[in-house]
């Protein structure tokens, strides 16, 4: 990348939010496709790569089965993307096991990041969900026994207009330069 | 009366029950219970649904027994689970 595109990278991160608002209309597959590929490139502990994809759009009783598990989803979005760790390939710390629930999380959180900033830039909005029944949509979905859900994101074409929430605390309120003791 | 909706809303109902379970209890099982064999009742009867009509005697039958709040929430649980079964059944036809 080149210097000048600092400002359209950081655009796309400023300009995101949380979109629980979509109009009646489909995302087309290959837009899909691209927030995938972004989600594919993002990094991973040990390079693991372990991020694995549902996609529920086109069939509409299933998307409408998904929601009840998925409450969190609001009911309009067209379209889901289900975000799963293979535990085939995940790091396993068999001395903390919950240790290993936490990698998984922060790699696919990163995972996430790149489909939400690809999707905005994409015009599209999108919506990070962790309040539904893993087990529920895993069963639903008919999820190899290695595959554990960990995130939904719901995607779709906003509805009205983003408000720009403003950052709760300044930058500098955030942050400590080296140690916290040496804070002037 | 469009079946789907009213088996979708049950499901609902047992998997964000079976959630209180983690999360801040927001509302005991009993009442989630109470909901899910109502809506469940209302489904069967109005809508011919096998699978929803047979809850509602065997929620009441657990909701009469002297199990602990752990175990209904367990119970929650399993019937989301169940619920996911059929859901996938029914998706798949």
């Amino acid at each position: 990348m080149k210097n000048g595109d600092a400002a359209t990278v950081f655009k796309a991160i400023r300009e995101r939010r949380s979109v629980r608002a979509y109009l009646d209309r489909e995302v087309p597959k290959e837009l899909i496709l691209k927030i995938l590929e972004a989600g594919h490139w993002a990094p991973t502990g040990y390079n693991v790569q372990a991020a694995r994809f549902f996609v529920l759009q086109e069939d509409k009783k299933l998307l409408e089965s998904f929601k009840a598990f998925a409450w969190g989803l609001p009911k309009e979005t067209p379209c889901a993307i289900v975000i799963s760790n293979d535990e085939r390939f995940a790091l396993i710390n068999r001395k903390d096991p919950a240790r290993s629930e936490v990698v998984a999380a922060e790699n696919l959180a990163m995972v996430a990041q790149n489909m939400m900033l690809m999707a905005h830039s994409l015009g599209l909005g999108t919506c990070v969900v962790g309040s539904y029944s893993p087990k529920g949509i895993e069963e639903l979905l008919d999820s190899p026994e290695h595959l554990k859900s960990v995130l939904i994101l719901g995607v779709g074409y906003p509805r009205g207009e983003i408000a720009d929430v403003p950052r709760k605390q300044a930058l500098d309120a955030i942050t400590t330069w080296e140690a916290y003791s040496k804070e002037e | 009366m469009n079946v789907d909706k009213v088996f979708n809303l049950c499901a609902s109902v047992a998997a964000g029950g079976a959630h209180q379970k983690k999360a801040p209890t927001l509302a005991v099982p009993q009442r989630m219970l109470s909901t899910l064999s109502e809506i469940a009742e209302f489904g069967g009867s109005e809508c011919n649904d096998e699978f929803l009509a047979s809850l509602p005697s065997e929620i009441e039958a657990k909701m009469m027994s002297k199990a602990t709040e752990e175990e209904l929430y367990d119970y929650l649980e399993e019937l989301s689970l169940r619920f996911a079964k059929e859901a996938r059944k029914r998706t798949a036809s």
